[in-house]
């Protein structure tokens, strides 16, 4: 009988202590994998917002480079004209001479046409004013003008979205005009291409621009060294919610394909 | 003189129920309803214990307090679960709550009467209880994501539920059988089930203690 109820008492013991540990095992591991779970979601949202951060940093960098740009476009090109206006006016004396009077009028007014020159290049950097009144396609066609004009390279534009690009509002067509800007000067100053692409084209609702250069491209995996032009790139697009897709390697020249979706105007 | 038995199962166990008890008056302010409900089943479960080791120690037959706190300490603990859970839940919630306590009223007059342990209405209890218990642990494996495990209060409430339901489970299955080999056994069996049952407070005393975060 005593070695029944010893049994008996070993099989509750057992049973009772076997769920036990189970469940306190259960509870463990569930809890653990829960926190580490946590830590991964916590690890990845710390790398966001530093990314923020640095997208935040180039958007402010850019400014004030933006700024000392044009504070020493006014202070060398526009100030240097005036000063220089002022200086022949000071020296003018009046006199009977026709070719003298003549001559002080058409320096003078060479110097005004300067001014007025810099003043337009200087306000055209600073909002194109092509975009707001004829768009995205006819701002960027000028600006290559001025890049073709200058013979740094060859660049060409092809539209095929004539009616998604109509759609596109102003602060998207700034964005994305701002961009391609910013990939031009990119391939001006770093690729030493001679040939760049621009192809806009429609499908469905999507604005599909394709950039390529043929210059001496660039090592995509460098993600933490990105320049901050291209910081500003990813963050003007981001800003408007369009995806984008690099594709370039050494040697290879450099392409990026931007897909934006555009909001069809409610009537 | 009473054993070391009667004095664990009828004073040293129920008077830990003290322990999460401190802790819910002195975070009373941080409670949500499901903790509160918690809270009333603790007093209940203090209340219940008090009156039958008075009875125990005179003597007097205390089974149908138990039987009637079993199905009380159900149904608290089903409106604990529903109200963790979605409002989609309550129409699972309240049928089983009505199911159960009939089930469990009708176990109490006509079967296992005052005479014998209910052990049908703990075991079936316990096990609804642990489905709770798992179902939670599911949820808060989804949607908990904000915190660590350790800081909700309700994670240490519900270890504690799971643990002492799943490891009492072959107890509560086996006592009347265990009574009929030997009735000295029983007393051994009851107090795993009560060092269990401290376990429990003090999980619900961490639970309880969390609240403030």
């Amino acid at each position: 009988m005593q070695k029944l109820t010893n049994d008996v008492l070993l099989l509750v013991v057992a049973g009772t202590g076997s769920i036990f540990l189970l469940v306190v095992s259960f509870i463990l591991i569930n809890s653990r994998s829960q926190n580490k779970m946590l830590l991964q979601r916590q690890q990845l949202q710390k790398a966001e917002i530093a990314h923020q951060k640095e997208l935040l940093n180039a958007v402010i960098e850019s400014q004030e480079a933006e700024r000392k740009r044009v504070g020493r476009d006014l202070h060398d090109d526009v100030g240097t004209a005036l000063s220089s206006l002022r200086l022949i006016i000071e020296m003018s004396k009046p006199t009977e001479n026709e070719r003298g009077h003549k001559a002080f009028i058409t320096s003078t007014k060479n110097i005004i046409d300067k001014v007025i020159k810099d003043v337009r290049g200087i306000s055209h950097n600073l909002s194109p004013t092509t975009l707001s009144y004829y768009g995205l396609v006819a701002a960027i066609e000028e600006h290559c003008n001025i890049i073709n004009q200058s013979g740094k390279m060859e660049v060409k534009l092809e539209n095929n979205a004539e009616i998604t690009i109509t759609s596109l509002n102003l602060s998207a067509a700034t964005a994305l005009y701002r961009v391609l800007e910013e990939l031009l000067n990119n391939t001006i100053k770093h690729a030493g291409a001679t040939t760049t692409m621009i192809g806009f084209d429609e499908q469905n609702e999507l604005l599909l621009i394709n950039y390529n250069d043929n210059g001496k491209g660039m090592v995509l995996n460098a993600a933490d060294n990105k320049g901050m032009g291209m910081q500003n790139i990813e963050s003007r697009l981001n800003n408007i919610g369009a995806n984008y897709k690099i594709n370039s390697g050494i040697g290879q020249g450099f392409n990026i394909e931007i897909q934006y979706k555009v909001k069809q105007m409610v009537d | 003189m009473r054993s070391f038995h009667w004095f664990y199962q009828g004073v040293i166990a129920p008077l830990t129920v003290f322990i999460p008890l401190y802790y819910a008056f002195v975070n009373y302010h941080f409670f949500k309803l499901p903790q509160k409900i918690l809270l009333w089943l603790l007093i209940l479960s203090g209340v219940i214990n008090a009156i039958c080791t008075t009875l125990a120690y005179f003597y007097i037959p205390n089974l149908v307090f138990f039987h009637i706190f079993s199905i009380v300490e159900f149904d608290l603990l089903s409106i604990f679960y529903m109200l963790v859970f979605d409002r989609k839940w309550y129409k699972v919630f309240i049928p089983v709550i009505t199911i159960f306590t009939v089930l469990g009223v009708i176990n109490m007059v006509f079967i296992q009467n005052g005479s014998q342990f209910n052990s049908y209405t703990n075991s079936v209890s316990s096990i609804i209880i642990i489905i709770y218990s798992l179902l939670f642990l599911t949820k808060q494996n989804n949607t908990d994501v904000e915190v660590s495990w350790g800081t909700n209060s309700l994670n240490w409430i519900n270890t504690g539920i799971l643990v002492y339901h799943a490891s009492n489970l072959f107890i509560f299955l086996f006592s009347n059988h265990l009574l009929k080999v030997d009735p000295g056994l029983v007393s051994k069996v009851w107090m795993i089930h009560d060092t269990i049952l401290i376990l429990e407070y003090v999980l619900f005393a961490i639970g309880f203690k969390r609240c403030k975060n």
